[in-house]
């Protein structure tokens, strides 16, 4: 039996799918998130297996889970409910810290069954044979990105805020060589593979500090 | 035989190119023993590919040349070692004040 928080609103597409699985003899909905802080404490509490996100609600689990500091592959399970589960959704989904996918058009016995597949971790979206031919970082954007000192931050910070090399040496008053040796020690301290996973990393990571 | 006579135009624009072309590229082997900090302030350098999105970290083993007048505008070239990864190789290396500005690194072995 799976314990399932949703987080949608209860009369869309995503809503109408939760209250079709209460009638789902191995899925027992427990409760259905209103705002942020309800699906912090779904997330934190551990009689729930599983939090089901509306696919518009995607940036939401990732600024929860930067937030409140929810480390990837943990329990509860966070699962992304789509209309269908095509590459795009899959790509977002790792990139935003899911740990599945399911599709709200499927039949209802497929979903719940890769439901509990996904709370079981017999279902894991790095496994997708779709993604295997992409070199793509997973959970990019739920990173808590590491810095080795303040000079490193604000390179990162103005990765992040779109500056060339040159900007940032002229800005920083540093040398281009050393602005290039402090991306590639970022780049390679937070096992990034190119310029643009940094300034994404970094331009995404938006921070809520009340939620806890 | 036939004769051309070189409009004023044409004669100005080879006076001018004149400086340049008698400028030849030139390669001076440098001594082996030279320090690299002879050169640069930070023998680790960043090379830049994949249109601006791939970092990978070189250290300089030794200058091995200097250039003169390089077609490319490069100013120097050096044995060089991938510090992760590890590999070997030679760098052609853009160097102004002392700073490493521009690097093109072409590997020669690496590890397995």
């Amino acid at each position: 039996m799976v314990s399932l928080f949703a987080t949608t609103q209860p009369d869309g597409p995503c809503g109408v799918f939760t209250d079709a699985l209460r009638n789902h003899p191995d899925i027992e909905v427990v409760g259905i998130g209103a705002n942020g802080r309800e699906v912090v404490e779904a997330i934190r509490s551990t009689s729930v297996d599983a939090v089901l996100f509306d696919e518009a609600y995607a940036d939401l689990a990732r600024t929860i889970r930067l937030s409140a500091e929810i480390p990837l592959n943990s329990s509860p399970s966070m699962v992304l409910a789509a209309e269908s589960v095509t590459r795009p959704i899959i790509v977002k989904s790792i990139a935003c810290g899911f740990d599945g996918v399911v599709s709200i058009t499927d039949e209802l016995r497929l979903a719940a069954k890769r439901l509990t597949d996904i709370v079981n971790g017999d279902e894991r979206l790095v496994d997708e044979p779709l993604l295997a031919e992409l070199q793509y970082t997973p959970g990019l954007l739920v990173r808590q990105l590491v810095c080795a000192g303040p000079i490193d931050r604000e390179v990162m910070d103005l990765v992040g805020a779109g500056l060339s090399d040159e900007a940032i040496s002229g800005t920083l008053k540093i040398s281009i060589q050393e602005v290039r040796n402090r991306i590639e020690g970022l780049l390679t301290s937070n096992g990034l593979s190119s310029r643009t996973h940094l300034a994404v990393a970094r331009a995404s990571h938006v921070v809520i500090p009340d939620f806890t | 035989m036939s004769s051309y006579r070189i409009s004023r135009d044409a004669q100005f624009s080879r006076l001018n190119s004149c400086p340049h072309q008698v400028k030849e590229e030139e390669a001076r082997l440098l001594p082996e023993g030279l320090p690299t900090s002879t050169l640069v302030d930070d023998a680790e350098f960043t090379e830049v590919t994949d249109h601006g999105e791939v970092y990978t970290l070189f250290r300089i083993v030794r200058f091995t040349h200097e250039f003169d007048h390089h077609r490319e505008g490069w100013t120097h070239l050096a044995n060089v070692v991938r510090v992760r990864n590890q590999a070997i190789g030679v760098a052609h290396l853009l160097i102004n004040d002392r700073v490493i500005h521009e690097a093109k690194v072409v590997i020669s072995s690496e590890q397995l």
